[in-house]
């Protein structure tokens, strides 16, 4: 069980070196770290005006509602920045699985890799696993840290993890389609322009009003959280249902890779 | 330094120069211009993260009061419909502008309520700014430079002097070793 642990491990440090090395890790660090802190700023410029009449009583419940409504936005603004700053990862998730796949493919450092004694899946895995940490890491520390600065509140945790969690499956899936790209393509540009394409489209034309609701929440997991706890129209039966669906979409997506993988001549 | 080390450092160090870079930034204007009647008050809600910058004027001349609030304070206010027992961060009466800065006790959501003094109907226009850079973002930013670039510099010169003391040792020995000496002679 050690020995599988430090082989992992020693692949995973290959895969640190030679795909993330200096200065890429520091620019997604940065860049993620800067537009979380730009929309985080832009959410917390915002303010509420509110007309007071000499005839009315001031304590109406339109007017506290509306203060608490100001008040209590840290869920709302993390949502904000989350989905800002996802908007980069869908890019970047891309690049990233295409450097690390279809441009160790190409230079043959995928070659070097599969001389270890670890299957192809558990290499597939390592790889998939170092694009979600560089990019889902990164923005979720970063957007809590942005909004804990720049839109003071009173937060509470279950809509944080909730939030979280609808992001972290939406790089997942981005990553899927991603990676079934480049291992089918074997090649770093067209796989790339695949996954960037197939990321950007789902996030872009889930946000259309005439795309259909429903695959919408399946295909962007975060806004159907941000739906959720708005508490406008999303249930959550049907929140559970578009996360199982992103869940089992994103896995199958995964096995295929690998069986294409697998077959693959390196 | 082993090298993850020196990775951690140089990503510090990025951190440190995009939180300097984004406290530079300027955004965050808020105001508001309201035609009031005598009684009626505005209140304008709004987050600040630092001392903040007012600015208050009548285009028409009039007079007018203007009051600045705490979360807590503004809350207390709307619940009892009236500024009687609250306490103001600032309270400016009978003004017909005004310009300063206000000092923020600590980051969180104030008010500033404004309402005519006389008995006409007043405009005034109230504009509220962040101050610039913003302190917490610039002090923590620039220690993370500090401690990354001090800590990469010492590591760099340890290097150094333990390169100079190998090539030091190396000519030392070099020079103490008979074959060397006959070869040199």
């Amino acid at each position: 069980m050690s020995r599988r642990r430090g082989l992992l491990q020693a692949i995973m440090g290959i895969e640190l070196d030679c795909v993330y090395r200096s200065p890429i890790c520091e620019t997604i660090v940065a860049v993620i770290l800067f537009v979380s802190l730009v929309i985080a700023i832009s959410q917390g410029s915002a303010g509420v005006i509110m007309d007071l009449s000499s005839q009315v009583p001031w304590n109406t419940i339109e007017i506290i509602n509306r203060y608490y409504g100001f008040v209590d936005r840290f869920a709302p603004a993390y949502a904000a920045v989350l989905l800002g700053t996802a908007s980069i990862d869908v890019l970047l998730v891309p690049v990233l699985t295409g450097l690390s796949v279809a441009r160790a493919l190409e230079d043959g450092t995928l070659r070097t890799l599969l001389t270890y004694p670890a299957s192809r899946s558990s290499v597939l895995s390592i790889k998939l696993g170092a694009v979600l940490l560089m990019t889902g890491v990164p923005t979720t520390i970063a957007s809590l840290f942005a909004v804990y600065i720049f839109v003071p509140s009173a937060w509470s945790l279950i809509p944080l993890l909730l939030l979280t969690f609808g992001f972290w499956l939406l790089i997942l899936l981005v990553s899927s389609v991603a990676l079934l790209c480049c291992v089918l393509s074997r090649r770093f540009l067209v796989g790339t322009a695949g996954g960037i394409i197939a990321g950007y489209g789902i996030f872009t034309a889930t946000a259309v009003p005439e795309f259909p609701q429903t695959l919408g929440y399946v295909l962007n997991p975060l806004m159907a959280v941000t739906e959720f706890l708005s508490g406008e129209t999303l249930m959550t039966q049907s929140l559970c249902t578009a996360v199982i669906l992103t869940v089992v979409m994103s896995i199958a997506l995964f096995i295929l890779s690998t069986v294409v993988f697998g077959r693959m001549e390196v | 330094l082993v090298a993850s080390d020196e990775r951690i450092l140089r990503i510090t160090v990025a951190i440190g120069i995009t939180l300097i870079l984004a406290s530079l930034l300027g955004s965050g204007r808020f105001g508001f211009y309201y035609s009031l009647d005598p009684g009626a008050y505005t209140l304008s809600v709004f987050r600040a993260t630092g001392d903040i910058y007012v600015t208050a004027s009548s285009p028409t001349n009039q007079s007018f009061s203007l009051y600045v609030l705490d979360s807590d304070n503004a809350l207390m206010a709307l619940q009892d419909s009236s500024l009687e027992g609250t306490v103001q961060l600032v309270a400016l009466e009978n003004i017909t502008q005004y310009s300063g800065t206000v000092s923020i006790p600590s980051t969180g959501v104030y008010a500033v309520l404004v309402t005519p003094s006389g008995n006409d109907t007043a405009t005034i226009d109230v504009n509220i700014s962040r101050l610039y850079p913003v302190p917490s973002l610039l002090v923590l930013g620039s220690i993370l430079v500090a401690i990354g670039l001090t800590a990469m510099g010492m590591s760099h010169l340890a290097q150094r002097k333990q390169e100079t003391k190998n090539v030091l040792e190396t000519e030392r020995t070099s020079s103490t070793t008979p074959g060397t000496e006959s070869q040199r002679g």
